[in-house]
């Protein structure tokens, strides 16, 4: 060392001695390598001598040898100021570069190495370590945190991290290479350890909590990270790509054997068990590999620079429960065939793909603080995978209540979801979930006027055997099936449906009956199926001999009761608290049935005989009734046309054919009322319902025949210039065309043409119904309308191009739309139905017109309003109209004069 | 055009050839129902005019009758009841009042 030094060594004492508390270092030399050194007050009583360097054995060295050695020792540990920029260029290049560039590289003179010798010996020799430690910390506020922290901000995540922890391992580099190299060793084992730890722990509280990397930035990134890497080893974006390439799959199975996969529907395909196995743990793509690498290393250079540990750890936690999440979601949605193997797959999948990720990562960031950790820990138990296992089951639950509805529609193909239910739906909380938002569900997809009845009724069905499978005792249904039960009370068509499915004829073939759009088939077959079962368990409540006998579950409702939850029909038919509407329903249908003209009725009749037995027979003797009259009749029917020698032409009339005239005669009193539309029969048709009263007359004495035309089938033939048409068609469209006959047998004469009016009142028809029948005819392309209103035999057909179309006009377009006339026709005789529908609703008006002119005359004057809700009060078994249709109806009666009107209130005119 | 009925399916109601909306004086159920304890009206549950006027359902008036109190008698006008029909049914219908009328009276006696 020069000797200038030594004055400076004594200029530096004199200045310490005055201004010892002051942070600045003390300038040392021009030199290349200016060393700060931090104010330390032991050093600045000391000296250091040159000559006693070589002494380091000295137990007391004099201040001045201290001094020395210092200065020496700090010097060369210094790390210079060069700036963050200096170490991102550095990044790549070569590692000698690098070092020189922060001197690092070049070994210390003996000298230097001396006084490194001699400070570390000292009894404080915790000091030159101390010294270190602030001396990182200074040299990383002043040189990298700014730069960090712009590194940090910066706005391309991709990659980012890694960059980041790069640096901080290049740093950790620049701070610890001479400690490793020069200093550590000349400490014995224990201090060594000790003493490295402590300047790392240093080097990682400056990295973790200094303000360059504030860690909700960092944790940021650190999930991204782990989601992008997790997703891939954990086999989620496989599945992703998967259902997007679904159709490849299948075939792709065949040329590539035991892929690894972690797909649901695949591992169900495979037929062993030690194949499943395999698939998951053998045979890793390529890229997973590649990420579970890529992550590894990450996660190596973070625990290594400090942004391991603890907080990361929780971030690992973070991503992998939404990675469980993810997975499920991703691999089970739309799996529900059965049997469930979800369970398993998911048990598989979470012990081998799932635990085995987190032990490789816990590996590297759940170090405790003293570096290694015992051999036998254990970062993963067995219980730890169990509880990974039931919040991942967890989520199948949550999945597969949030498609609960869609699972229903399937049914029956979607059993196996109900068996993952039944896994989930275990204590009350997720029982009371599972009601909950299921009800949500229904109300906001299936009970609105968007959806028919017949759907959903259909669901119901659904509902009631799918909850049956998941829950005996029936707590869940009954829960469920409230809010449904109380939308399709307010249905006016619910009965409808129902007893349609009932009556409705079962598939010939046996086959499982398929419900369509219309009706409900299946409820026939359930009927037949399920009557033996129900009649058994019968008040099972009050069995006190049951040993098997359990309480109702603790979120039973209070009024519940064990109903025959598997029984549909008996949930169907106690929709309604009376069986009258069912019976009234069953009636009408009964009778629209009954009045086609079938060989049989054994449907009919079985229906009825089971319906007995939940019924009562009291309740369906109307039924019965109407059945026994249409037996009766076919009975009778031969009779009276042995007699009245209606079953062979007459001999003496044998030139004339007359038509086959069958009855069925009922008793009125027990048939729903029937629409009466009258008309005139066909004059031979009168003659022959004559003769036939009077062979019945004879037959039951005292007793006499009303002929309701307008029900009954006909088979006509009608005989044009250039055809033969055949066809079945009720009674009032063969009137209609019976008028069209021609009047003689000579061919030449004009087709027959008339207006709708003349044909009203030659058949004393209600005209909507006569232009339905014409409507009719003209879809069968017997009739056509040359001018509105006005129809006429069409007796040749045209010949396609050929046709005239001067005197056809409106007809031309009716050679491609039969379909289309035919709907017009529909829609003629709907519009004839209603009308007559109306009429008799009027009529039923008119009674209660009785009620309303006594209330006016007694209590003056009064609103609608109040009509309505008296009329409601008093008339025996309710109001049946709405306020618009009374409106309606009293506004005739204003017409008619009978009603005024004044201020909002009716009056009887006096 | 020649329209030919093939066949000619009709409906039609029967109804006793009474007076519309005429009820049983004893069960005041239409003719056209029948009485309480009948399943199926019309052969099964016939019905019995009497000479005065009023007729009520067989099995109403059978029950009546074989009644002490009943006297044989009408219940609604106090007439002696007689079945009204052609000879022979009132013949049958008469001899039925008879031994009605004899038990009663061996049950006086």
């Amino acid at each position: 060392m020069p000797p200038t030094s030594t004055i400076t060594t004594s200029r530096k004492r004199v200045f310490n001695s005055v201004f010892s508390a002051s942070p600045a270092p003390a300038p040392f030399s021009a030199t290349d390598n200016p060393p700060l050194k931090s104010i330390d007050p032991l050093v600045t009583s000391r000296s250091f001598d040159d000559s006693q360097l070589t002494e380091p054995d000295e137990l007391v060295p004099d201040q001045e040898t201290w001094d020395r050695a210092w200065d020496a020792a700090t010097a060369f540990l210094a790390v210079p100021d060069r700036g963050f920029a200096a170490l991102g260029p550095f990044e790549d290049i070569d590692e000698e570069v690098f070092l020189k560039r922060w001197n690092r590289y070049e070994r210390p003179s003996r000298k230097t190495a001396d006084a490194m010798g001699f400070l570390v010996t000292q009894e404080q020799r915790g000091s030159i370590i101390d010294w270190y430690g602030q001396e990182i910390r200074r040299h990383f506020l002043k040189n990298f945190r700014n730069g960090l922290f712009d590194l940090l901000c910066h706005p391309e995540k991709e990659g980012l991290l890694q960059r980041v922890v790069r640096c901080l391992e290049l740093a950790r580099r620049i701070y610890f290479t001479r400690l490793a190299e020069y200093i550590l060793p000349l400490l014995d084992a224990s201090e060594q350890e000790r003493t490295f730890l402590k300047l790392h722990r240093t080097f990682h509280h400056m990295v973790a909590y200094s303000s360059a990397l504030p860690w909700d930035h960092v944790s940021a990134l650190l999930n991204r990270e782990f989601t992008k890497e997790a997703l891939t080893i954990l086999g989620i974006n496989s599945l992703k790509e998967e259902a997007v390439h679904d159709d490849f799959s299948v075939d792709e199975d065949m040329e590539v054997d035991r892929e690894f996969s972690v797909s649901y529907r695949r591992w169900r395909e495979e037929p062993s068990v030690d194949a499943r196995t395999e698939m998951m743990t053998e045979n890793e793509d390529a890229e997973v590999i590649a990420a579970r690498d890529r992550l590894l290393s990450l996660l190596n250079g973070l625990q290594l620079v400090g942004l391991g540990g603890d907080k990361a750890q929780k971030v690992f936690a973070g991503v992998m429960n939404s990675m469980m999440i993810e997975f499920v979601l991703a691999a089970y949605p739309g799996q529900w065939e059965g049997p469930s193997l979800v369970s398993q797959h998911l048990r598989h999948w979470v012990e081998n793909v799932f635990a085995r990720l987190v032990v490789q990562v816990l590996a590297i960031i759940n170090v405790p603080e003293s570096g290694s950790k015992l051999s036998d820990h254990l970062d993963v138990n067995l219980s730890d995978v169990e509880k990974w296992y039931e919040t991942g089951f967890t989520c199948v639950g949550t999945l597969r209540m949030r498609e609960l509805f869609d699972v229903m529609v399937e049914w029956p193909a979607s059993s196996g979801a109900i068996d993952d239910l039944r896994r989930f739906t275990t204590n009350p909380a997720t029982r009371l979930y599972f009601t909950l938002s299921f009800a949500s569900v229904l109300c906001d997809r299936l009970l609105h006027p968007g959806a028919s009845t017949v759907e959903i009724l259909q669901l119901y069905i659904s509902i009631i055997r799918a909850l049956n499978l998941l829950d005996p005792k029936g707590v869940l249904l009954d829960r469920v099936a409230r809010p449904i039960r109380r939308y399709l009370r307010d249905r006016d068509d619910t009965v409808k449906v129902i007893v349609g499915g009932l009556l409705a004829d079962p598939d010939a073939d046996g086959q499982p009956a398929q419900s369509t759009g219309e009706t409900l088939v299946e409820l026939s077959a359930e009927l037949t199926k399920a009557h033996q079962n129900s009649l058994q368990n019968d008040g099972g409540e009050l069995d006190w001999n049951d040993m098997n006998w359990m309480p109702d579950p603790v979120d039973a409702a209070p009024d519940f009761r064990k109903s025959k939850t598997a029984d549909v029909i008996g949930s169907l038919i106690s929709l309604f608290d009376s069986k009258e509407t069912f019976v009234k329903e069953m009636q009408n249908m009964l009778a629209e049935r009954l009045l086609q003209k079938r060989a049989d009725y054994v449907q009919e009749m079985s229906v009825l005989e089971l319906l007995k037995l939940r019924f009562g027979d009291n309740a369906l003797q109307a039924c019965e009734v109407m059945m026994r009259d249409i037996f009766d009749s076919r009975r009778v029917n031969g009779v009276i046309r042995n007699d009245q020698g209606l079953a062979q032409p007459t001999p003496d009339e044998p030139a004339e054919e007359i038509p086959d005239l069958h009855a069925k005669i009922l008793s009125h009193f027990f048939w729903p009322d029937i629409q009466e539309q009258m008309f005139k029969v066909p004059e031979e048709i009168t003659t022959l319902q004559q003769r036939y009263s009077t062979g019945f007359e004879s037959l039951k004495p005292s007793r006499k025949l009303t002929w309701l035309n307008n029900l009954g089938q006909v088979t006509v033939e009608l005989d044009l210039d250039d055809r033969v048409f055949v066809d079945e068609v009720t009674t009032w469209q063969a009137a209609v065309i019976y008028a069209f006959q021609s009047t003689s047998p000579n061919d030449t004469q004009p087709p027959i043409t008339k207006t709708l009016e003349q044909l009203t009142q030659e058949l004393q028809m209600s005209t909507p119904l006569v232009r339905s029948a014409c409507l009719f005819w003209i879809s069968k392309r017997i009739l056509t309308e040359p001018q509105r209103e006005t129809y006429r035999v069409l007796e040749t057909l045209p010949s396609g191009e050929n046709e005239p179309g001067t005197d056809t006009e409106p007809n031309t377009t009716d050679t491609n739309d039969d379909t289309s006339a035919a709907a017009a026709a529909d829609a003629a005789a709907a519009a004839a139905a209603k009308e007559s529908a109306e009429a008799a609703a009027m009529e039923k008006m008119n009674l209660y017109w009785q009620f309303i002119v006594g209330m006016l005359t007694n209590q003056g004057a009064m609103p609608l309003q109040q009509i309505v809700m008296m009329l409601k009060m008093v008339v025996p078994g309710g109001f049946p109209f709405s306020n618009e249709e009374l409106r309606e109806f009293l506004a005739g009666m204003v017409s008619k004069g009978k009603l005024e009107v004044s201020g909002g209130k009716y009056k009887i005119v006096q | 055009m020649k329209v030919t009925f093939k066949e000619w399916n009709a409906v039609a109601t029967w109804r006793w050839d009474m007076p519309d909306d005429d009820v049983c004086g004893i069960c005041r159920v239409q003719f056209d129902g029948t009485c309480p304890t009948c399943k199926f009206p019309g052969d099964d549950c016939a019905l019995l005019l009497g000479k005065c006027g009023h007729s009520f359902h067989m099995h109403c008036l059978m029950t009546w009758i074989q009644q002490e109190a009943s006297k044989g008698l009408c219940p609604m006008c106090r007439q002696k009841f007689e079945w009204k029909g052609n000879e022979e049914d009132g013949n049958a219908t008469q001899n039925t009042q008879d031994t009605a009328q004899d038990t009663t009276q061996e049950i006086q006696v």
